[in-house]
């Protein structure tokens, strides 16, 4: 066999096959299969959707590591997810992106690299770091169990950096950030540069991936100080989803974590943010220039509301309504400008419910010309007015069904296997409600049309509505958006490092590209 | 056609009404019961094969099928039909892709709308026809990041234009139509493998490949005879987009073995390419190499964006890199723990229905079977890597800011200048000709 021998204080037996077996997992509710052409079939989908359960069991070691079992046995894997309780949320300013930094960091602190470490186990991995949790994945054969806990557990442990870690790191998170924002037209607009206009707190507000400079001044110092305080086995929830018993992973778990001890771990930061209740809040607008890009775009944002009210909830159907099926926000932004493509949803980096409030629904808007801009808010305005005031109960079957159907894919599959299911186990985990996973989807199901007209009258109208313009360098300037409150406070400038001023010729084919657009 | 893809939504839509042999009743104990997955031929050549995977109430059915042409015989059931296009039912997706002289569509919806699924792809089958192409000046449809000229993504679509097939070539499956020899029907997820069984036979057992009809075939993959190089300039890139590669006609390599050799240069973080750049010299976060099958070709494409500062010897050293390992293949213990490592690709894959689809339903899926794999040895890694890597029919595409490109055009010009003195030099304004590559 290929496989990597199974050893160490526990030895796990994979007995999966491919194609052969697919009983359902303990834990799972059965499920009709009825008829398959019985009409109509959304409704028996929905109810069987709302009904689908994943297994989940939970144990907290004696260190407070909380460790989160979901059995699955349709291929000899195992995926390894061990969440931490940090994120950029908890980063000071002056240290914009440092969560992510350190998260690189965790990767490369030891003799032999986790890459390593990893293919010599033929597996793959991979983290993320969000604004409320960083995550660390692993996907190995179900026989490397034993070993990947034991990888896991030793970085927990102890990290030991060097000047040298932290200079290599800083040169990559710095070509991460070339490749994500700097160098890309429009880079970073709608999933960081947004949260600066929507939020006003630093914690909400800051760009998470950080800034160059920020990032120049960290220290290995500094960062083993952050190990100390935030990687402690009582700030983490240990995943484990695949071919594997909950008895299995937890003799694992306290083998190999059990011995490290709890650490203090530091308050986060006060990230509320006073103005998003409040009836007075005005939506901002800013225009900033890009000289890569040659076409404008936009960024638009609006604040969700408590990540566990009804009005999230009915959201994340709005979210579906706008952007799945029907999609009406595309057709309504193609009768402006054919062209116009949109994208984003609410945390668009994860799922609708890794991420706790103040957080944004942004949407990204790319447009063929500058002109066009003020229409295209306004068409977006009006499709909001239309769903609070017209949306119908076909219309919310439609929502729900692609939500529905979107959702299952994430949390059943994925690439690498199981990897939304296991970072939303640990997300939850960390507030000690894992279980509370599988009531996600049922909750969202149940919400009324009458719930979905409210909240989206109530939040994304336009005078909650932030809007970030970015045009070509090269471009003059529209007219303002007759319907928006400029932002007297800012003068208009990139989020990130300054680009390369534009060149003579890039003005000449931004201009070329203007007038073929216009012909 | 109107009235011939009239006639066969009738003959379907009669299907599911008319007396038919009593399908099998679906039970909760049987539904309950693991299921084995169940392949088999129709009598018109067509394969099916009904795999039930994963727990989660949703199911994709996906044709791939060959195209054909030269005659428009009607290959319906008696009576026939309707053009199925239009709007979904709800809740079902389709996604549509033609590769060389193949067609795959994917319908993608709720378990219990299975056999819904089922008629439309069998509507479809019956009626579809390929399209005319586009004409390579229309605009595309949205500002796709990829199409931006300023988007160092263009990068990709240049090297694609410089190994794969011509775009008139492509334009032969123009008016063609899927055919079921060669043809496989593949339904997954939570699905009732005797219900598709019983379901494929009634819809799908008449579907007749047209007469006189000839295969489209993959166009020919021009394997270019010399090295190329092409610029794209890009001012105030902040890094040098590098894309290199090889192409060879996919019929000419097995696809374990392609497999095995990504891995080894670029496809893991486990990789040289990998080690070289990020944890020897820093020089990139993401630098990657993939496999693209397109028209007949399979190019294997190495991609690394670095900042300029230190651009030209990260190229060198990629460069370098790659004639090494033309020229000192890997060891047997470095293929074995790359076979390990497509393994368990492989099995991922497969683990959701959509990654197990791609692998039934496709027969060149991307990640081979363990058996193929077990099967490659140090000699035919070797040659596949002199092949896909050989340093004369080697193609870069380069994006960046112009005195950094121009730098690494001058090194490389120099470096393959000495031996065959072969590398031609195209270079190009940053928006004409790389948004035309990435519409095309």
């Amino acid at each position: 066999m290929w496989l990597v021998a199974g050893f160490g204080v526990c030895a796990i037996v994979s007995s999966v096959g491919w194609l052969a077996t697919t009983s359902p997992p303990p834990g799972v509710q059965p499920r009709s299969r009825r008829a398959a052409d019985a009409p109509p079939p959304t409704t028996t989908f929905l109810r069987d959707a709302a009904a689908w359960r994943i297994p989940i069991e939970t144990r907290t070691l004696p260190n407070g590591l909380r460790v989160v079992v979901s059995e699955d046995r349709r291929a000899p894997l195992v995926t390894v997810n061990v969440v931490y309780g940090v994120g950029s949320r908890a980063e000071p300013p002056g240290r914009s992106g440092f969560a992510h930094f350190f998260e690189h960091l965790m990767f490369d602190g030891s003799s032999r690299t986790h890459a390593q470490n990893i293919h010599q186990l033929a597996g793959t991995f991979h983290g993320v770091t969000r604004r409320d949790y960083t995550s660390y994945l692993d996907a190995v054969p179900v026989e490397a169990l034993d070993e990947i806990l034991a990888i896991e557990a030793r970085r927990m442990r102890t990290l030991t950096l060097t000047p040298a870690h932290v200079r290599r790191q800083r040169e990559i998170v710095g070509e991460e950030f070339r490749q994500n924002v700097d160098n890309q037209p429009h880079g970073g607009l709608e999933w960081s540069a947004i949260h600066g206009l929507v939020f006003s707190r630093w914690p909400n507000a800051h760009p998470s991936l950080g800034t160059h400079a920020d990032l120049d001044a960290v220290t290995a110092a500094e960062a083993e100080r952050f190990h100390l305080d935030w990687y402690g086995p009582n700030n983490a929830v240990l995943v484990v989803a695949g071919a594997v018993t909950a008895g299995e992973v937890m003799t694992c778990a306290a083998a190999h974590f059990g011995a490290i001890a709890p650490r203090p771990t530091p308050a986060w930061p006060d990230a509320s943010e006073p103005s998003v209740d409040g009836d007075a809040l005005t939506g901002r607008h800013k225009v900033v220039r890009d000289a890569l890009a040659e076409r404008p775009a936009m960024a638009i944002g609006w604040a969700m509301p408590p990540e566990d009210s009804i009005d999230y909830r009915a959201l994340v159907l709005a979210e579906s309504l706008l952007l799945r099926d029907p999609a009406l926000l595309a057709s309504a932004l193609a009768r402006v400008d054919p062209a116009a493509a949109v994208r984003g949803g609410i945390h668009p980096l994860g799922l609708p419910y890794d991420v706790t409030a103040p957080t944004p629904f942004v949407l990204r808007v790319d447009h063929r010309r500058a002109e066009d801009g003020a229409r295209l808010l306004q068409a977006v305005d009006e499709v909001m007015r239309r769903v609070a005031a017209e949306a119908t109960e076909e219309d919310l079957v439609r929502a729900k069904t692609a939500f529905a159907r979107w959702w299952l894919d994430e949390i059943d599959g994925g690439r690498p296997p199981f990897v939304s299911r296991t970072r939303l186990l640990g997300f939850y985990g960390l507030r000690d409600r894992a279980p509370d996973v599988n009531l996600l989807l049922t909750d969202t199901l149940a919400t009324p049309l009458a719930a979905v007209r409210a909240a989206v009258g109530r939040w994304w109208t336009p005078a909650r509505r932030h809007t970030l313009e970015s045009h070509p360098a090269a471009l003059s300037l529209p007219p303002p958006d007759p319907t928006a409150t400029p932002d007297p406070t800012t003068t208009p400038a990139p989020m990130t490092a300054p680009k390369t001023a534009p060149k003579t010729n890039r003005e000449m084919d931004a201009e070329e590209i203007l007038a073929e657009a216009q012909s | 056609m109107i009235a011939r893809t009239l006639a066969v939504g009738v003959a379907l839509a009669a299907a599911t009404l008319l007396p038919s042999p009593s399908p099998p009743t679906a039970s909760t104990d049987r539904a309950r019961a693991p299921q084995a997955a169940r392949s088999f031929t129709l009598p018109n050549d067509l394969v099916v094969i009904a795999a039930p995977a994963g727990t989660a109430p949703r199911a994709f059915v996906q044709v791939s099928a060959p195209l054909v042409r030269g005659t428009d015989a009607a290959s319906a059931p008696t009576g026939s039909s309707s053009a199925p296009a239009g709007a979904l039912p709800v809740g079902i997706e389709r996604s549509v892709q033609t590769r060389g002289g193949r067609v795959d569509v994917t319908w993608n919806g709720p378990a219990d709308a299975t056999s819904r699924m089922l008629e439309l792809a069998a509507a479809w089958a019956w009626s579809w026809r390929a399209p005319q192409p586009a004409s390579a000046s229309a605009a595309p449809a949205g500002l796709a990041r990829a199409s931006s000229p300023a988007s160092p993504e263009v990068g990709r679509a240049t090297l694609l234009s410089m190994l794969s097939a011509p775009a008139d070539e492509r334009a032969s499956t123009a008016a063609s139509r899927p055919t079921p020899r060669g043809a496989r029907l593949t339904v997954t997820g939570a699905i009732d493998v005797e219900r598709v069984e019983w379901r494929a036979r009634e819809l799908f057992a008449s579907w007749q490949a047209p007469a006189g009809a000839t295969p489209v075939g993959d166009p020919v993959c021009p394997a270019p005879d010399e090295s190329s190089l092409k610029v794209v300039r890009r001012p105030g890139s902040t890094q040098m987009t590098m894309w290199v590669g090889g192409a060879v006609a996919t019929s000419s390599v097995d696809a374990a073995t392609v497999d095995v050799v990504n891995v080894l240069v670029g496809g893991t973080p486990g990789s040289r390419l990998f080690r070289w750049l990020v944890e020897e010299h820093d020089y990139a976060y993401g630098p990657h190499s993939l496999i693209i099958r397109d028209g007949g070709c399979t190019i294997l494409a190495v991609n690394a964006d670095i900042r300029n500062a230190v651009a030209r010897p990260a190229a060198a050293g990629i460069i370098a890199l790659l004639d090494d390992l033309v020229q000192a293949p890997p060891d047997a213990a470095d293929i074995d723990r790359a076979v390990r490592v497509v393994v368990q690709q492989g099995r991922m894959r497969r683990s959701s229905p959509r990654g197990l689809l791609d692998a039934l339903a496709l027969p060149d899926a991307p990640i081979a079977a363990p058996g193929e794999l077990r099967a490659v040895t140090p000699a035919r890694v070797a040659e596949t890597v002199r092949r896909l890597l050989d340093p004369h029919r080697r193609a870069v595409a380069l994006v960046g800011e112009p005195d950094v490109v121009q730098a690494i055009v001058d090194d490389v010009s120099a470096r393959s200048g000495s031996p065959r003195g072969d590398v031609r030099h195209h270079e190009r304004a940053v928006r004409r000709d790389a948004g035309r590559d990435a519409v095309r």
